[in-house]
């Protein structure tokens, strides 16, 4: 879709004084909901406890690309030391016994 | 994915075009080449500020296994919003806390604002050059900019809020929403426009992303990695678009591909990446970057109870998990929820994933021009012609991945730069340009474009089917490799 269509497209949804009060509804809704509800939900001592855990594993849950996890510093060492003294062992079928 | 100026859109759906503009006229006024030029210097320039920042005997302490702390110079300026819990502010400068007599509770300040402006003067420099290069008013660019600047860190403290972190809801959703909001209430204002360069920040985005695409990690888990990742993956891939096609018969092909990609690959990266490739409209990622986000959250709190319940080891189930769910911070989640192996190989097996998106990228965009984008005319394309019409951002996502990859298997202790030049600097700029992207989005969108999508339920159909197939298969090769030809290795690999 280019841009013009994109533009036609969305201003037959948009008014002015109405959008304006659209926009205020949603972003009161958002304060509410990010200021307060989330806050409180935050507080919960059991999400307060899996979300330390999540931070103490370093792991982002929000994480996009494996670059994002720190945890992966250490699982990536683990294994780099891993194939130093296993060098077959992941490659030729019961080559580590 | 179809580019948002309409004089871009034309060579987009011309299946030839009379008169070709010279190569080198294409590099000065294309953001195809642009985002590889503009990637190119950001990459040149992080990759030298780590190198040059070495200690004197780095390479001494390489070589005698030393564990080296290296670190970017840049780090300090290249920043994004961080998590908070109850106060937004904390997301950009918290101040330090001592905590209690024993020091439990205590908690460290940060200031973000330095990196943020420095992000904010990196981007509006090199896009903002691009933009006048290309021929475009750099002045009224850097108007919009402040405005699609200001909604990107916006769509990032939203997403730093640490509950909505935990449900893994990441900055794209909130990008898109923060854009569609905006438009779809108001209206976008005319200042914004000359910003609102969704393909210009996606291809840029990507060049950077090619950085972290190393090949030497597809070999981290052997032959059971690569068999849950590499065998796997494509064939889910390439079955679930057929069946979009032949069996669905889906109009839009690229919306079929985007969404087989995101579901089989790795998720919202991977839908970027094919959506650029196929040349998707914007709504299409959009809807399959939502499709995808929804489903990952299910999957993520849905896996870890069904494995236990079938009695799934806990390698199995790692590897299961690492092969299914789309996203990568959500992987990491479901794998923690069985245990430390689980966890260890599900991340392992993602990231093996993640690097297939550099080959589905390129194989993609190869399928496209070749066969897709000609077959209506029924012209049968030549070798120039699939050059011409190849989306060259491309070749700067696979040169990256490339030459990083080669420069962590010749520099010593080349892990360890490429990693740090990453993480500290060019991984932060790549989610600014993708936040920059979907802010673009959003403001280009209208939610009945989004909407139309749900119509007969195809796209969700295609998204089920498809992930039933890759929950099969996935969980059929990790039984195979991990319990079966590799047991033994396994066992050693897990002590």
């Amino acid at each position: 879709m280019t841009s013009k269509q994109a533009d036609n497209s969305t201003q037959t949804t948009v008014g002015g004084n109405a959008g304006r009060r659209r926009l205020a509804a949603i972003v009161a809704a958002v304060a509410l909901l990010w200021l307060f509800v989330l806050p409180a939900i935050g507080q919960n001592p059991a999400m307060r406890a899996a979300i330390a855990e999540r931070e103490a594993q370093g792991i982002d849950s929000g994480a996009m690309f494996y670059t994002d996890l720190e945890l992966m510093d250490d699982v990536l060492a683990r294994l780099k030391q891993f194939h130093r003294e296993h060098p077959d062992a992941l490659w030729v079928p019961g080559s580590s016994r | 994915m179809t580019d948002s100026t309409p004089q871009e859109s034309q060579t987009t759906t011309e299946v030839t075009s009379p008169e070709r503009a010279s190569l080198w006229k294409e590099m000065r006024t294309r953001d195809d080449w642009w985002s590889i030029w503009i990637g190119g210097v950001l990459l040149a320039i992080a990759f030298l500020a780590v190198y040059l920042n070495l200690p004197r005997d780095f390479s001494e302490q390489i070589a005698a296994g030393d564990s080296v702390k290296v670190s970017s110079p840049l780090k300090k300026w290249i920043a994004k919003p961080g998590d908070w819990s109850s106060n937004p502010i904390d997301s950009i400068y918290r101040a330090a806390t001592p905590g209690d007599a024993d020091g439990r509770n205590a908690v460290e300040g940060r200031n973000l604002l330095p990196g943020l402006l420095g992000v904010f003067c990196i981007s509006l420099v090199v896009f903002g050059g691009g933009i006048a290069a290309m021929g475009h008013s750099p002045l009224k660019f850097a108007g919009g900019f402040v405005g699609v600047f200001l909604l990107a860190t916006l769509a990032y403290v939203l997403a730093g809020q640490e509950v909505v972190k935990h449900y893994n809801l990441e900055y794209a959703l909130w990008a898109l929403a923060v854009g569609l909001v905006v438009s779809n209430t108001i209206g976008t204002p005319e200042f914004l426009k000359p910003a609102v360069r969704t393909e210009f920040y996606i291809k840029t985005g990507l060049v950077l992303l090619g950085a972290g695409v190393l090949l030497s990690r597809l070999l981290a888990l052997g032959v059971p990695g690569i068999g849950v990742a590499w065998v796997v993956t494509p064939i889910v891939l390439i079955s679930t678009y057929v069946f979009g096609q032949k069996v669905l018969k889906m109009e839009s092909k690229s919306l079929n591909m985007v969404i087989s990609a995101d579901m089989s690959v790795c998720g919202v990266s991977a839908a970027i990446a094919t959506a650029a490739s196929c040349r998707a409209k914007k709504e299409e990622l959009s809807f399959a970057i939502g499709l995808s986000l929804s489903f990952t959250v299910i999957m993520m709190v849905v896996m870890p109870l069904l494995i236990r319940a079938m009695g799934i080891s806990e390698i199995l189930g790692g590897a299961w998990i690492g092969g299914t769910i789309d996203a990568t911070g959500a992987v990491g989640v479901a794998g923690s929820m069985l245990g430390e192996q689980a966890k260890d190989v599900a991340v392992t097996v993602k990231m093996i994933q993640n690097i297939l998106i550099g080959v589905t990228a390129f194989g993609v965009a190869t399928y496209w021009v070749t066969f897709v984008e000609t077959k209506d005319s029924g012209i049968r394309p030549d070798a120039w012609e699939i050059w011409y019409r190849f989306p060259k951002f491309v070749l700067g996502f696979v040169a990256a991945s490339a030459v990083f990859s080669t420069l962590c298997g010749v520099l010593p202790g080349g892990d360890e730069i490429v990693d740090a030049m990453v993480k500290q600097s060019t991984k932060t700029l790549q989610g600014w340009f993708f936040c920059l992207a979907f802010v673009s989005i959003g403001l280009e969108s209208n939610f009945r474009e989004l909407a139309k999508f749900l119509k007969g339920g195809k796209p969700l159909i295609l998204y089920v089917c498809g992930q039933s197939l890759n929950l099969i298969l996935t969980l059929a090769m990790a039984w195979l490799m991990f319990e079966v030809v590799f047991k033994d290795s396994v066992q050693n690999l897990v002590k």
